[in-house]
């Protein structure tokens, strides 16, 4: 694939979302760099405490309280309003809860979550939810909106959507109830759609179902994925690029191919070689990454991943931080063996 | 009691388990959830079988049938003691029991709710010395650190509390337990699921190890088709409460006989962008185990039932030496597997 010609949709620049607490300051996000590109899927594959959804809570600016975002931007591209040209705003200066990021938030980018017991109000029919976030951004009559409601969740899957509309979220599966949260999230036309796990509470057989209606609408609809998750074989599937993240920052960029079968920093390598596989034999011996993710109040000095790091280079590594540079066709890598 | 020395370990007959569904004020029984439906296989000594299915199958009630953590509704759990003597379980007095438990042990999901937090490591893991006789203090903590050592923990570290371990260390100690009575059977459900990534290897490493230093008899309890094909030597397919398929690894995974197996391999994602292929995308959902439907169990969503399907209960039939499998069509079904 070439380099996409168009501007992204979404560059994030040295992002650092930090929690200071009381013992001590925890950097979840700690100088990200990603660029999604319109239509394209990103995928962000991290062990926990890597920042991955930080980073995604940061972008939608609903990071928990002590977390704030302490420098970097996120340029994002907003549509073209009646015909004018597209504006970029910097979502990192707005105010979190002023009208302008409450018009993108849910509108323009939209968040599905891996939890879908919990995404939905117990005591509010689903309808209603939907219909809630539908009003909220269109203009739309109440009768409208039903009828859009039951349009999404009919495009989603959903099987007699007239009556499930009216239905609780208890009444529905864990499958039919993360469909009607991606009917929600669809519902206002997002240009960004921020996955975060939308397949890891969900069973393998019901997993392949999601993964291809997210497929679906992507073509149908246009919209850039952000997909967050922990599981390789889903990034495989469904990305075009793939960022790597180890605490808090992206360790490695590039398209899907190259990460998988030409991975550069040792991290990336490591995690590869540590996964059993469908098409290995069974019974061999599996090569793990020595150590565990360091506790985030413990952060090693240098390079995070230095101490399990099996290219370690002494006086280097433990010193100073490697960036992120530039080793291929939108292939980048912050490791000091590649400088 | 009968003597036989070649008799498989465990050897499980017929195992149902009912749960009872009550209603109103009087809690009548109204029906019941089938969560075992009868249940045939055994495990040699020596060996790993692995035990696999989607949420609702049945897998961890069956494992918790036969560890006698619930009483199972009918059916017989043959185990073959260390001196060569078998036993019904079912028919055991609650003294016998208790003697024989010592050779079962259970390792859990979770390495962060399993373990008391208010324990430390010496009590921890010398607590079922402790509860089956070893009274003496400085035989206990010799024993621990010999533990502890065993699965990659420092002695050193056995007065410390759980919360100062990491989720792959956690797991160690559980293990750890597990082993301090020196089992035979070691019932192990989902043991990796709530791992990083790249802990996981570390862990099944070292599950492999113990096997080979102890002689263990593993049931290994998981969704993870990856992981199971790694540990495994033989695997088993539940579907709601009934077992569809048991074969030996490499001949489930390449030659599937059962369209639910054939459908759950192909929904696993390998983490290499360049296998992303037509995938069986099942329709529907797992079925309601209160109300399962008539005939073979998966019919409503098989790609192959025949009439035969929706009204008989497939045989559960060996159809060669040692590959049994539930299906009507097993014979005449070319199914894809894992090449």
């Amino acid at each position: 694939m070439a380099a996409d010609p168009r501007p992204p949709l979404l560059s994030v620049r040295n992002l650092k979302t930090y929690f200071a607490q009381d013992e001590g300051t925890v950097k979840a996000v700690d100088g990200v760099n990603l660029d999604l590109y319109p239509g394209a899927t990103l995928g962000i594959v991290g062990e926990s405490g890597c920042g991955k959804s930080v980073t995604a809570r940061s972008i939608l600016r609903i990071v928990d309280r002590p977390g704030r975002i302490v420098e970097g931007e996120i340029h994002f591209r907003r549509p073209a309003a009646n015909g004018g040209p597209s504006a970029t705003v910097d979502l990192a200066r707005l105010d979190s809860n002023g009208s302008e990021m409450r018009s993108i938030r849910g509108a323009e980018i939209a968040l599905i979550f891996q939890e879908p017991m919990s995404s939905f109000s117990p005591v509010h029919t689903v309808g209603n939810q939907i219909i809630e976030a539908i009003l909220l951004h269109q203009k739309l009559s109440r009768r409208e909106a039903r009828d859009r409601a039951i349009d999404m969740l009919k495009r989603v899957g959903v099987s007699s959507p007239e009556e499930r509309v009216d239905q609780l979220s208890n009444q529905l599966s864990g499958g039919l109830r993360q469909r009607a949260m991606i009917a929600m999230a669809l519902s206002c036309h997002p240009t960004l759609l921020i996955a975060d796990e939308p397949t890891t509470a969900l069973d393998v057989t019901t997993q392949t179902q999601i993964l291809e209606l997210m497929r679906r609408l992507q073509r149908e609809d246009g919209m850039a994925i952000m997909l967050i998750t922990h599981d390789l074989g889903v990034v495989a599937e469904m990305a075009t690029d793939v960022a790597v993240m180890y605490l808090g920052r992206v360790v490695e960029q590039a398209p899907v191919d190259a990460i998988f079968h030409a991975p550069r920093h040792p991290y990336t390598r490591a995690l590869l070689r540590s996964i059993p596989r469908m098409r290995s034999r069974s019974r061999e011996r599996l090569t793990p990454i020595a150590g565990a993710v360091p506790h985030p109040y413990d952060r090693p000095t240098g390079c995070p991943f230095h101490p399990r790091c099996a290219e370690f280079m002494a006086g280097r590594c433990d010193r100073e931080a490697p960036v992120l540079k530039p080793v291929g066709d939108r292939h980048a890598v912050s490791c000091f063996l590649y400088e | 009691m009968t003597v036989a020395s070649h008799a498989p370990l465990l050897r499980v007959a017929g195992l149902q388990k009912f749960f009872p569904i009550r209603k109103g004020f009087l809690r009548r029984t109204v029906g019941h959830v089938r969560a075992v439906d009868g249940v045939n296989f055994h495990i040699d000594e020596g060996e790993t079988l692995g035990l696999v299915g989607e949420s609702g199958c049945g897998k961890t009630t069956t494992a918790r049938c036969i560890l006698r953590a619930i009483e199972p509704t009918s059916g017989e759990i043959f185990m073959r003691r260390g001196n060569g003597t078998v036993v019904e379980m079912g028919a055991l007095r609650p003294a016998e029991l208790r003697a024989l438990r010592r050779e079962m042990q259970m390792i859990f999901q979770d390495p962060f709710t399993s373990l008391n937090p208010r324990m430390t490591l010496l009590d921890l893991v010398g607590e079922p010395l402790l509860v089956h006789g070893m009274k003496s203090r400085p035989e206990r903590e010799e024993r621990v650190a010999d533990l502890l050592r065993r699965v990659g923990l420092r002695p050193e570290y056995m007065r410390r509390f759980p919360h100062a371990f990491s989720g792959g260390e956690r797991q160690r100690i559980g293990i750890a337990r597990a082993l301090a009575l020196q089992p035979r059977l070691v019932v192990a459900d989902e043991p990796v699921s709530a791992l990083d990534v790249s802990v996981q290897a570390q862990i099944l490493n070292l599950l492999f190890d113990l096997q080979k230093d102890f002689r263990l008899t593993y049931l290994f309890v998981a969704h993870d088709l990856s992981v199971v094909r790694y540990i495994s030597d033989r695997v088993a397919v539940m579907y709601v409460g009934r077992m569809v398929e048991l074969a030996e690894t490499e001949e489930l995974f390449k030659t599937p006989k059962h369209p639910y197996t054939a459908a759950l391999l192909s929904a696993v994602l390998e983490p290499d962008p360049r296998t992303r292929s037509r995938r069986i995308v099942l329709q529907g959902e797992v079925a309601n185990p209160a109300a399962p439907p008539s005939g073979c169990y998966f019919h409503p969503r098989c790609p192959h039932a025949i009439d035969v399907c929706r009204t008989e209960t497939p045989a559960w039939q060996e159809i060669s030496r040692g590959h049994f499998v539930g299906c009507h069509r097993a014979k005449e079904l070319q199914l894809v597997g894992v090449e």
